[in-house]
């Protein structure tokens, strides 16, 4: 097969009718649009789940207390208990550096055991609370007002393949509330109220959770294979309310991003699904039997990452790689800030 | 039966108020303080921002439990540390008031006195922080489908008093916006107001108007009670714009 070149782009403004649209419509159906015409494809009493939560600057740089050795380190799931404390975290060291070094060309993160601290800034420093797989950290923050602490010495987690560095603003969806998120649940970058509007007077209902997006690679491919780790969410109980309610009528629940998809699946997971806090620690595989959602908006994603495991669970494989090969052809943007897809595959 | 209409009002404003989130730019000194007492009276969780870090400090030791933010809401560095923050610690908003504003230097200049740096930064505070932070803070009350905006306008956003210009133009389209808003959103259940409070004996208007007599201005507590009396209406056909 063709390899796909999904050309990466950053520019925060684009919006709906530049966006391209890759549609499964069905298990056997391709269709190409622009997310200006999103609401076609959707019914009246169908139920779209977003996903409310920020984006915080995610990357620190720091030193070793014990040591002194510098390093940077990357949150990479919130941890809980709940959006109003955000100490508790898993985190990724790297060697020290900016980021238009590639991570892979650094030097190796400096060793960290349980019960280091990682000084940030003179209000900022961070406890290691264990040590998992040598770079995979849980720590715990200390500061006197932690949140102005974040947001002042941490910088976006950026992406090589941009020219200019992101802005904590280019990393925020229309829906940022509680910010628990480390990259931003993209999926909703093209939305726009305009299109929310449009999607409600078609009678489409809308509902929300939050779930910490988490880290999505690191650029070694060892410590990849453990990603995505488990990822805090809250569901509130009219979310759940408005999802039973949807699949009683026998209506389509839509996940606007996978953090979505992996929150409401992975509070299905080991019983009906209810409201309330947890850790997502579902990975979805070819051959998963969804539970609750019927149809995902996702990005335009590499043919190796852990999203285009969650796609082919969604829809037939020999179809997604029809799709994707045509979107090839056609330009479509890949990555984060690029184009979108809408897999409806699934029945109610 | 209680016929007092006050005691009526009161019941009702703490009916409507109980357990609302809250959030006051300005909310540590004249209207914006009076509106963080009198809501906390009525039940409300209020979280206030203000520049200072003293007279934020003073609030909340004067009022155990209050919520304080310090920002500038004209810096837009400082517009998504403040709403992650919101979120964070107050949780889903249910009511913004914009109350923080500025005049600009003072004495206060004729327009063509006024340097187009000050016009500027008047313009940030008065106008662009209530549009960033209402961006940044209204999509969960879309997304539940209720939810108030509350901007505080001036008399000057109608008359053309001279040497106000600045403040007069920044108020002016305050309003406007509170109205675009309106139009745009009324339909989702999210309602804004333009709330003009009338003179007050407040450091700002003596700053404006250094002999004002204080007989002649109204008390802040008492335009905080209007103002809070007018949105507990929530009837969705009061003008977006009202003088107080």
């Amino acid at each position: 097969m063709k390899a796909l070149d999904l050309k990466p782009i950053h520019n925060a403004s684009r919006r709906l009718q530049a966006t391209r649209l890759l549609v499964f419509p069905r298990p056997d159906a391709i269709r190409h649009t622009t997310v200006a015409h999103f609401a076609e494809f959707l019914e009246s009493g169908d139920l779209l789940v977003v996903n409310q939560s920020a984006t915080l600057p995610a990357s620190f740089q720091g030193t070793i207390r014990r040591t002194g050795e510098q390093l940077e380190i990357r949150l990479a799931a919130f941890q809980g208990p709940d959006a109003s404390d955000l100490r508790h975290w898993y985190a990724i060291a790297f060697g020290s550096g900016n980021w238009r070094q590639p991570t892979e060309q650094r030097g190796s993160a400096p060793s960290l055991i349980a019960g280091d601290w990682i000084q940030i800034s003179a209000d900022l420093s961070a406890e290691v609370l264990s040590v998992e797989s040598e770079r995979i950290l849980e720590i715990r923050w200390q500061s006197s007002d932690l949140l102005t602490a974040l947001y002042q010495a941490g910088q976006p987690i950026q992406y090589a393949y941009h020219q200019e560095p992101l802005a904590v603003w280019d990393q925020q969806t229309l829906f940022a509330g509680a910010p628990i998120s480390v990259e931003p649940p993209s999926a909703a970058f093209p939305f726009s109220w305009e299109l929310m509007l449009q999607l409600r007077a078609k009678g489409v209902q809308v509902t929300s959770l939050l779930h910490s997006a988490g880290l999505s690679s690191t650029g070694d491919p060892k410590l990849d294979q453990q990603l995505p780790l488990p990822e805090w969410y809250e569901i509130p109980a009219a979310t759940v309310a408005a999802i039973k309610a949807t699949q009683a009528r026998g209506q389509r629940i839509i996940a606007l991003g996978t953090t979505v998809l992996r929150a409401l699946e992975s509070a299905a997971s080991t019983d009906s699904l209810s409201s309330g806090r947890g850790l997502a620690q579902l990975k979805i595989l070819p051959g998963y039997r969804f539970q609750v959602v019927n149809a995902l908006i996702s990005g335009m994603h590499e043919p190796d990452s852990s999203h285009m495991l969650i796609l082919d669970a969604l829809c037939p494989y020999n179809l997604i790689r029809q799709g994707y090969m045509e979107a090839s052809q056609q330009g479509y943007l890949g990555h984060e800030y690029g184009d979108l897809s809408f897999l409806n595959c699934q029945a109610c | 039966m209680n016929t007092n209409p006050s005691i009526q009002n009161q019941a009702s404003q703490a009916r409507f108020y109980q357990a609302k989130k809250v959030l006051i730019t300005g909310g540590s000194s004249g209207l914006g303080q009076q509106l963080a007492r009198q809501l906390r009276e009525l039940g409300a969780e209020v979280a206030i921002v203000a520049r200072g870090p003293a007279a934020l400090a003073q609030m909340k030791q004067a009022n155990p439990g209050l919520l304080t933010f310090q920002a500038d809401i004209s810096d837009k560095n400082q517009i998504y540390r403040l709403a992650a923050a919101v979120h964070s610690q107050l949780g889903e908003l249910d009511i913004l008031f914009n109350v923080a504003s500025s005049l600009g230097p003072t004495p206060l200049r004729l327009l063509m006195d006024t340097d187009c740096e000050d016009f500027e930064q008047v313009l940030q505070t008065n106008l662009m922080g209530p549009f960033r932070l209402t961006k940044a803070l209204i999509p969960s009350m879309l997304l539940r489908q209720q939810g108030q905006v509350v901007n505080i306008s001036s008399d000057a956003a109608i008359s053309a008093y001279p040497g106000w210009g600045a403040y007069s133009v920044s108020k002016a389209a305050l309003d406007h916006l509170s109205r675009i808003f309106e139009a745009e959103l009324s339909a989702q259940g999210v309602h804004f107001y333009s709330l003009d409070p009338g003179d007050m004996q407040t450091t700002m208007h003596f700053a404006a108007v250094p002999d004002a007599d204080p007989a002649d201005l109204k008390d802040p507590a008492d335009s905080a009670q209007a103002i809070l009396n007018y949105v507990s209406q929530a009837d969705s056909t009061l003008p977006v714009r009202s003088r107080i």
